[in-house]
């Protein structure tokens, strides 16, 4: 199967892809953390810690390790997202957007997130695919 | 004061038995746009739907014993995990003015507020319930480095009540969505169902400033 295409942009040019509220967000965390780190700093928030929710299902499940395992399938197994994998390369290169709307959607309707809750996740963890390059990311184990 | 029975929601989930509710919220826009906070929904939206109002005046008598509703589907349209906000997507048109979405930079300490919401809700019970507190403090809050702007509100809240809409009379407007109570660090007992620790005034409410931003 072709391999996924990632572009090697700035990270600048990965979160303007994404809305200003996340943006500003991340940019705030990537002044002290590499994009990974942000990454996981945005899907483990939920407000603050000091304030008990008067409401919710109060969903603590281990989430971090569920998405880098599945993002990692994406991106690097063949025999995974085979469908979701196709279609983005039967488009020809593909944009950012694209791509992080797809790779959301993917890993979103496998681990039963959303895919708005995904995105920010997933546009940090491809700008370090595109910078490291995909076989680099996929072999760095 | 009947436009909020219109605008108010009680977010729920389906379940293969009922409708688990769990919390309120309300509606932004004509489009049906239905802000609350992500600890309601939470992160998945199969099943997520809001209640369609059960009455549209607010002085009547609701009847608690009716546990009948009508369910309309909603998504997740957008979350801010730090904010604690969520937005929701119906397939609701609304029409008829909305009150605007402001912030609590325009509400000053003392100040009143109402707050719309379904207390108790996540126990069964749908009562639109109508508060008045006043602001007691405005702080900012920090969660993983970013500070978000909050009032503090000098009432009691109860579970159901996160995703309320918190409403400036003095100008009209949506000042912010109610949050929970605040109760640093770890503990606390249960009595009954009841953490003591939540039993106080201090209700913390995020302004609606941040849920314009994700529009």
């Amino acid at each position: 199967m072709t391999a996924l295409q990632v572009p090697n942009a700035d990270i600048v040019e990965w979160l303007a892809e994404l809305k200003p509220y996340q943006r500003n967000t991340l940019e705030a965390f990537l002044k002290g953390a590499t994009p990974e780190q942000a990454a996981e700093r945005w899907l483990g928030s939920t407000g603050s810690p000091n304030i008990i929710p008067f409401g919710g299902p109060r969903d603590t499940k281990p989430f971090w390790d569920r998405f880098k395992e599945e993002f990692r399938k994406f991106v690097c197994d063949d025999n995974v997202y085979v469908e979701e994998r196709k279609a983005l390369g039967a488009q020809g290169p593909v944009g950012k957007a694209l791509l992080v709307s797809a790779v959301s959607a993917a890993i979103g309707a496998t681990i039963g997130y959303s895919a708005t809750l995904l995105a920010p996740a997933v546009t940090l963890m491809l700008c370090v695919v595109g910078k490291m390059g995909l076989n680099a990311f996929c072999n760095a184990g | 004061m009947n436009i909020f029975t219109q605008l108010v929601y009680v977010v729920g989930r389906v379940t293969p038995n009922h409708v688990e509710m769990l919390g309120t919220a309300f509606l932004v826009s004509s489009d049906g746009l239905i802000a609350t906070t992500h600890h309601v929904t939470g992160s998945a939206d199969s099943n997520l739907v809001v209640l369609a109002p059960h009455m549209n005046d607010i002085n009547a008598f609701q009847d608690l014993s009716d546990t009948s509703c009508r369910t309309i589907p909603v998504s997740i349209k957008e979350i801010d995990p730090i904010r604690d906000l969520a937005l929701l997507k119906a397939d609701i048109a609304f029409n008829g003015p909305l009150p605007k979405l402001g912030s609590f930079d325009d509400d000053n300490v003392g100040d009143e507020i109402g707050i719309f919401g379904f207390p108790h809700c996540v126990e069964g019970r749908r009562a639109l319930t109508f508060q008045k507190a006043e602001v007691g403090a405005k702080v900012l809050i920090e969660a993983n480095g970013i500070k978000t702007k909050h009032a503090v509100i000098n009432i009691q809240s109860r579970p159901g009540q996160s995703g309320s809409l918190v409403f400036s009379p003095k100008d009209n407007s949506v000042s912010g969505v109610l949050v929970g109570a605040w109760a640093p660090g770890p503990g606390g007992i249960s009595l009954g169902g009841i953490n003591p620790r939540e039993l106080h005034q201090t209700t913390h409410c995020v302004s609606v400033e941040y849920v314009r931003d994700m529009l």
